[in-house]
């Protein structure tokens, strides 16, 4: 009977707080006097259009972050006009982690990936589809089948492609960064970009600092690089959104929209993929 | 019984010869045959056969006893003749399955149920206890819900009334979710319910009263019965000493936790306990002495996150919390007769704790009292009655909670620790009240005003509560009771810690007021028909976000209908509906149920075989919806944003319960196995809302919606 009982208890939602799916924040942040927000847009490591954000604190708008202890919180709003609400509270102790590298190694149709952070701290690992099974603190293990389950023990292995993975990283203490690290299960081709893949029309041979355009594509980044050239150290590119800069993670992260990226010529640095 | 008469006539006949006689026991309503009746002559015992039949080798008019449970025991004599017909009378107290029976000396509602009443009642797994939900003016909540074996009495939460055993306030009243009852049911002799407008002699609870007492039979040997389900197993022990001295024991543990560990959410599954003591001394009757201990315990061990959302890293650093609910109880108990005068007492020591262990960190609430209670009743005359006494509670209370982060996913075992408390509260009391009632006879009319009083250290308050019932016997099938009268509680050590409570809160008083009206058609169909009201002031009301806030008031009111329909004693049936509302602060109370009813019917169409059907629906009960979610950002979490308070309500509740039970007799022990069923329709089985981690969706999860369980019961 009381077995009976914890059986009634199973949650019975299928998306979990480790998927990326409809619109939705999904990290806070104070970088020093900088108050930034992490938005998954639902249409995927991209938002068509920026989404709008506002920080109050004690019921009054804010720009930037005072010094600790406090409480912000943030309305973030997309362009179709869906919400949340995020609470921000940052304590004396908190010290903002700082990821000093990631690793990121593929296997088939799956990848152990983690971040190299310095202090105390515990990563939340969120993904656009598959399925994490945390391995450490800051560690995981991505698959890009679901997990087995009782009720599925053959879940569907999934399509080969890439997919937009967030490492949230939190020390307890209101002290929060997060890192892009894309993995992608099928041959692309891709630019890495720091922990973002970006697709490309045409591989690069090497790594190194390109000149490329942005052209909106259906692709999970929402769009592909083209007209890649190899850059010369004059070079700078547009900056976008007020960004200097050009920053492949504020497309993701909602601070720059593909409204305004569409078509600029920016400068780009990073490695072939795969 | 004609005992000295059938003495003597065995001393005449005691020279006669022995001759073989037959006969058969009938049962005198069926007709049918007693199979397993014990015939006992001398030292010597026969048992009936399959047709009630036996046969003896006897001097005509030796006294010969019958007797079988469910039937009044006779003695005969032998006969001259050589078939000897005898025909046993049921005992309708015994067979009788009610769910409810209305005692006659109060003037108020009040409902009793005894033991061998209710246990074959479908639905209470052999526990009358059990039934309180069944009683009229308490709310139903449905089984393993969160709120299940929750006590709402007319309007009260279920803090605010007082369980008793034996005259000492229980911590808690059911073991694990409301599975059973806190102390084995072969213990059990009675158990009242005073819904509301009781007599003075009560006090401390601003709702009803729920009081069991235990049994002080005598047995005329040594008896025990030893009983098995599925989850649990128990015996107990009665042992005559000599002709003043009773020896009483039971003990019971459940089970589940050696066969099943380490299931999705439990590493260890709940376990509980309960014991039972007694050495009772009787010198005379109406006078009586009782040396005694109890007590019972509850464990678990669980995840504290959602172990099906975790893998891997997380699901091995997914605490684990321990939670540990335990009292015990030792005491002396007494009544002694002076005269007119009857006076009961108990004096007890009680430790009790109930804790929850994180790796990190830890709470607790540990509380030592003393309690002491007599209560004394002078009769006079025939026309005035006096009943006074005092109740004194002496506690030391240690709450305690360590922790460096607010646990919101414990929140169910660990309050403080769901907050974030860090609080070492250590605080002693002394709680008194005292009472005079005057019961007074005029005719047809009973009058009894009441005056209580009380005193407690921690408030610094005092409370004089006037109360004044009636009760008017129109005639000998009719009888009209009124009652009014103010009732008084002091708040929890708890709720008026700094930190955890409200230091403001005071005592709460509830000014109460009801009507009730019972007729009996033809002996064997009652109708009874009952309104009340509360008007409340200075409640303690926990918010969502588990705070304490004092000073509440509230308002409740409700009828309730109730009917019983006897066929001899082999069918019962019946049936009861309540109505009302209750509101705190002019929100919706927690419990509030506008309907509720009870239908039930149990049929013995055989000595040795009985079935029972009982029938539930209610109004579902109120919640509050959850209509957003706030992300934490420093947690990664959600946590809800809710609607107002009690906004929403549940589907309707209904539930079947059958009952079928055979019982064998041998030589030695009497043998009753038995089988029940639960069933609850999908349409009505909600336990609670399940939400989404953003809370952006909710579904509801239901309830183990078909339940069969299967038992054994063997008694001497």
């Amino acid at each position: 009977m009381l077995l009976l009982l914890t059986l009634a208890c199973s949650p019975p939602f299928d998306e979990t707080r480790k998927d990326l799916e409809g619109f939705r924040l999904v990290g806070m942040a104070a970088e020093g006097a900088t108050l930034r927000a992490l938005v998954w847009s639902g249409e995927g490591a991209f938002h068509s259009v920026a989404p709008t954000v506002e920080w109050m604190i004690d019921g009054e708008p804010v720009t930037a972050a005072p010094a600790a202890p406090f409480t912000a919180r943030v309305r973030v709003e997309s362009a179709a006009g869906e919400f949340e609400e995020g609470e921000l509270v940052v304590s004396e102790a908190a010290a903002a982690p700082v990821v000093t590298g990631f690793t990121r190694e593929m296997a088939e149709n799956a990848a152990a990936v983690s971040v190299t952070v310095e202090g105390d701290t515990t990563t939340r690992w969120k993904s656009s589809r598959g399925a994490f099974t945390e391995t450490g603190p800051n560690a995981a293990d991505w698959t890009q089948a679901e997990l087995p389950t009782e009720d599925e023990p053959d879940p569907d292995p999934g399509a080969p492609g890439p997919a937009a993975l967030i490492a949230l990283t939190l020390d307890g203490h209101g002290g929060n960064t997060w890192a892009w690290i894309d993995v992608a299960t099928d041959s692309g081709p891709y630019l890495a970009v720091d922990g973002r893949l970006l697709p490309v029309d045409t591989a690069v041979p090497a790594e190194g600092s390109y000149l490329a355009t942005i052209t909106p594509a259906d692709t999970l980044a929402g769009l592909v690089l083209t007209d890649l050239v190899p850059a010369e150290d004059t070079d700078t590119g547009e900056l976008l959104c007020g960004l200097d800069p050009f920053d492949a993670d504020a497309l993701a992260d909602g601070r720059c929209g593909l409204d305004e990226a569409s078509g600029a010529r920016v400068l780009v640095t990073g490695a072939p993929w795969p | 019984m004609a005992l000295i008469p059938l003495l003597a006539l065995q001393a005449l006949v005691s020279a006669a010869a022995a001759a073989p006689i037959e006969g058969r026991v009938f049962d005198e309503g069926t007709g049918l045959g007693v199979i397993g009746a014990e015939v006992v002559y001398g030292d010597t015992t026969v048992l009936t056969d399959k047709k009630g039949s036996f046969a003896l080798d006897l001097p005509v008019g030796t006294p010969v006893t019958f007797r079988t449970p469910g039937f009044i025991e006779a003695t005969f004599a032998v006969p001259a003749a050589d078939d000897w017909r005898i025909r046993l009378q049921r005992d309708v107290g015994e067979l009788e399955v009610v769910v409810e029976a209305r005692r006659d000396d109060p003037v108020v509602s009040v409902t009793s149920l005894d033991r061998e009443r209710v246990e074959r009642t479908p639905g209470t797994f052999e526990d009358p206890v059990r039934l309180v939900q069944a009683l009229p003016g308490v709310s139903i909540t449905p089984e393993y819900s969160p709120k299940a074996g929750d006590v709402s009495i007319r309007g009260a939460a279920p803090g605010e009334n007082r369980f008793l055993l034996d005259g000492i306030d229980l911590p808690y009243l059911f073991h694990f979710n409301g599975y059973s009852s806190v102390f084995h049911t072969r213990m059990l002799d009675e158990l009242t319910l005073w819904p509301s407008t009781y007599g003075a002699n009560w006090g401390g609870a601003t709702g009803g009263i729920i009081e069991t007492k235990s049994r002080w039979d005598r047995p005329d040997g040594v008896r025990g019965s030893v009983n098995l389900n599925l989850v649990m197993g128990g015996a107990e022990l009665r042992v005559p000493i000599g002709d003043k001295v009773v020896l009483r024991a039971s003990g019971r543990r459940s089970y589940l936790d050696a066969f099943s560990r380490d299931d999705e959410q439990y590493t260890v599954f709940p376990k509980f306990w309960d014991y039972f003591a007694r050495a009772e001394y009787t010198p005379a009757e109406g006078r009586r002495w009782g040396v005694f201990a109890f007590g019972a315990g509850d464990a678990y061990t669980r995840y504290s996150g959602e172990p099906t959302e975790l893998v891997g890293w997380e699901q091995e650093t997914n605490p684990l919390l321990d939670y540990d609910q335990r009292y015990h109880v030792a005491g002396v108990v007494h009544r002694e007769r002076f005269g007119r005068t009857v006076t009961d007492g108990v004096l007890a020591y009680v430790d009790s704790s109930v804790s929850g262990t994180l790796p990190t960190a830890a709470e607790a609430t540990h509380e030592r009292s003393v309690q002491l209670r007599e209560d004394l009743v002078s009769a006079p005359n025939e026309v005035v009655s006096f009943a006074y006494g005092a109740e004194i509670e002496g506690s030391d209370t240690r709450i305690s909670s360590q922790t460096e982060q607010a646990w919101p996913e414990v929140a169910r075992e660990a309050s403080m620790l769901a907050r974030g408390l860090n609080v070492d509260v250590h605080t002693a009391r002394l709680t008194a009240g005292a009472y005079v009632e005057g019961r007074i006879e005029l005719g047809p009319v009973r009058i009894v005003p009441g005056l209580r009083g009380g005193y407690d250290t921690l408030t610094g308050t005092p409370t004089v509560d006037p109360r004044l019932l009636a009760r008017w016997t129109i005639g000998p099938d009719t009888r009209l009771r009124v009652g009014a009268g103010q009732y008084s509680q002091y708040p929890t050590v708890v709720q008026v810690s700094p930190t955890i409570g409200d230091p403001t809160a005071g005592p709460a008083h509830a000014q109460q007021i009801a009507v009730g009206f019972d007729h009996a058609i033809a002996g064997r169909w009652e109708v009874g028909v009952d309104g009340w009201a509360k008007r409340m002031d200075g409640l303690v009301l926990t918010e969502l976000d588990g705070s304490v806030r004092g000073g509440v008031t509230g308002t409740a009111w409700g009828a309730e209908l109730t009917s019983r329909y006897r066929i001899r004693d082999r069918f019962f049936a019946s049936a009861g509906f309540s109505f009302g509302h209750a509101t705190r602060d002019g929100e919706t109370f927690d419990y509030d149920q506008p309907w509720a009813g009870n239908l039930a019917a149990s049929w013995t169409f055989h000595p040795t075989w009985n079935v029972g059907l009982r029938y539930r629906v209610a109004a579902g009960l109120p919640y509050t919806p959850v209509e957003d979610g706030l992300y934490l950002a420093a947690s990664d979490t959600y946590t809800p944003v809710y609607g107002a308070r009690n906004s929403a309500r549940y589907a309707a509740y209904q539930k079947v319960d059958a009952h079928i039970e055979k019982t064998f007799h041998t030589r030695l022990v009497q043998v009753t196995a038995y089988a029940e069923l639960w069933w609850v329709p999908p349409v009505s089985n909600v336990m609670y809302l399940a939400y989404r981690y953003d809370y952006d969706e909710s579904a509801p999860v239901a309830g183990p919606g078909f339940i069969p369980l299967v038992g054994i019961r063997a008694e001497r």
